[in-house]
């Protein structure tokens, strides 16, 4: 069997918030660590799931994974992988056309800019946004901006996927739209991380999972086993 | 990749800068017009003051006060924008990896695109009140890259530090405000008493806007003395923001909550 090539190894890594010192609060444990010990790698190819409860430290977690945060112990390595959140909301200029829009976050996102140019019919096309491209984003219902953030994140195409929470976004029938082209690209063989704690879209997309818990990984390996791990704790 | 190529920050930095800009004009019904309009009524204000009600300031006055109050409000728009811009895109940070540099350059840039317009229309209309064209103009383009290095540098450097001590935009107005008045933007600096020249001297910002009125309004030379000063403070701050900013690109978004 062919050696599965490694994109991403996290190692003992742990990071660590410092709240805010202020005249009228004094506390002296000003620290908090939301990651304590996290060891895994991450493999070209597989659809890795990562399990675990509110405040386990998930979006400190993907934070670390997407390049954001560096850890303060331990270490992160990026084997030259180009990682991007599934839609990006932030990053959108209000009293700017949805077009310019584009261009903007696909620049964000880390395509050249002649890249994100020659993509922009086939992004509009998926946004099913027709006349309303042109007009100032601010005008958008935040289902019409869900869907033109989601369209654009759908084709920049970097080598690692990171998806938060929801499959999906927008109404019903963009939901079922995008969370199939979602699915498409999941089962396609790109790498996928799937931030969750829906057992069942873990179970149903996952080759491999992790569990954390309280900031540590408990579980690397089998998706039945590491969801049983989190059902029994 | 990982890095992206110089050229593709390039891209975010001009675009991102330009589509503020043109945001900022949709927001109002004279758009664009508020660019000239804007320094013109704050000329407006100071020269009520200083002239009519106090009879204050030299001949050509309007002038004077005009050109000083356009290159002070592009270095004050400046510092102040670029040195909250790494706290105001906090949102985008925690969304995507950025280099931290890229912050504060777009605002600086925003600002200093508006202002070589401005500045454009702003001697054509002195030319065509009674001030020639000469050939110190040549020396114009050095006095602007004097002035863009030393708003990039504290710049930089203020966008770097405030994340840790968010009460700094408080200080950085009133600070600002210090600079203003003893830097000749609203009177000239002659009359100080002896005592006190060496705070002229030792002050770059006084020669650099004196060196637009030296090129535009009196057929001289720039202080070049002040611009050499201008460059290295710029520097100096510059490579102090760089580092700390590098030191701390990828902890910047822990800070803020």
């Amino acid at each position: 069997m062919k050696e599965k090539k490694i994109l991403l190894n996290i190692k003992n890594a742990g990071i660590c918030f410092k709240r805010k010192r202020s005249l009228h609060r004094f506390k002296k444990n000003n620290t908090f660590w939301a990651l304590k010990d996290i060891t895994f790698d991450v493999y070209e190819g597989e659809v890795l799931g990562i399990i675990g409860k509110n405040g386990a430290g998930k979006s400190t977690l993907l934070s670390m994974l997407n390049g954001i945060i560096a850890p303060d112990t331990g270490s992160f390595t990026n084997f030259g992988a180009r990682t991007s959140l599934l839609s990006l909301s932030a990053g959108m200029v209000g009293h700017l056309s949805g077009r310019k829009n584009i261009i903007l976050n696909g620049m964000l996102l880390g395509l050249s800019k002649p890249e994100i140019i020659a993509k922009i019919p086939e992004i509009i096309d998926f946004s099913e946004l027709d006349d309303f491209i042109d007009e100032p984003i601010n005008t958008y219902s935040s289902g019409m901006k869900a869907r033109l953030g989601f369209s654009v994140a759908a084709y920049v195409n970097p080598n690692i996927i990171l998806v938060d929470e929801v499959l999906g976004v927008g109404d019903r029938s963009f939901k079922q739209k995008s969370s199939k082209v979602m699915k498409e690209k999941i089962k396609s063989g790109k790498t996928v991380i799937l931030v969750s704690h829906n057992e069942d879209t873990i179970k149903e997309l996952c080759t491999r999972c992790v569990y954390i818990n309280k900031g540590r990984t408990e579980y690397v390996g089998e998706v039945d086993q590491a969801l049983q791990r989190y059902r029994g704790k | 990749m990982i890095s992206t190529s110089i050229k593709d920050k390039w891209h975010i930095i001009s675009y991102s800068a330009l589509a503020k800009l043109e945001a900022e004009s949709e927001r109002t019904y004279m758009g664009y017009l508020w660019w000239i309009i804007d320094p013109l009524m704050m000329m407006g204000v100071y020269y009520l003051i200083f002239k009519v009600m106090l009879n204050r300031g030299g001949p050509d006055y309007l002038h004077f006060l005009f050109i000083g109050l356009l290159t002070w409000r592009w270095l004050d728009t400046s510092i102040k924008s670029s040195a909250q811009s790494i706290i105001g895109n906090q949102g985008l940070m925690k969304q995507v990896y950025l280099p931290k540099f890229i912050f504060p350059l777009t605002n600086i840039m925003l600002h200093t695109y508006k202002f070589l317009i401005v500045f454009v229309f702003v001697v054509i209309l002195y030319l065509l009140t009674g001030y020639n064209i000469n050939i110190h103009y040549l020396f114009l383009p050095i006095v602007i890259v004097s002035q863009f290095t030393i708003a990039i540098g504290i710049g930089f450097f203020l966008s770097s530090i405030s994340p840790f001590v968010p009460d700094l935009s408080f200080i950085i107005g009133h600070g600002m405000r210090i600079i203003f008045y003893p830097s000749g933007i609203l009177f000239s600096l002659e009359k100080v008493p002896d005592e006190y020249k060496w705070l002229i001297v030792a002050n770059p910002l006084v020669g650099l806007f004196q060196s637009y009125r030296n090129i535009v309004m009196y057929n001289n030379e720039p202080v070049w003395t002040s611009l050499i000063l201008s460059i290295i403070t710029g520097v100096i701050f510059g490579v102090a923001g760089i580092i700390i900013l590098n030191k701390n690109d990828r902890h910047y978004p822990k800070f803020m909550n």
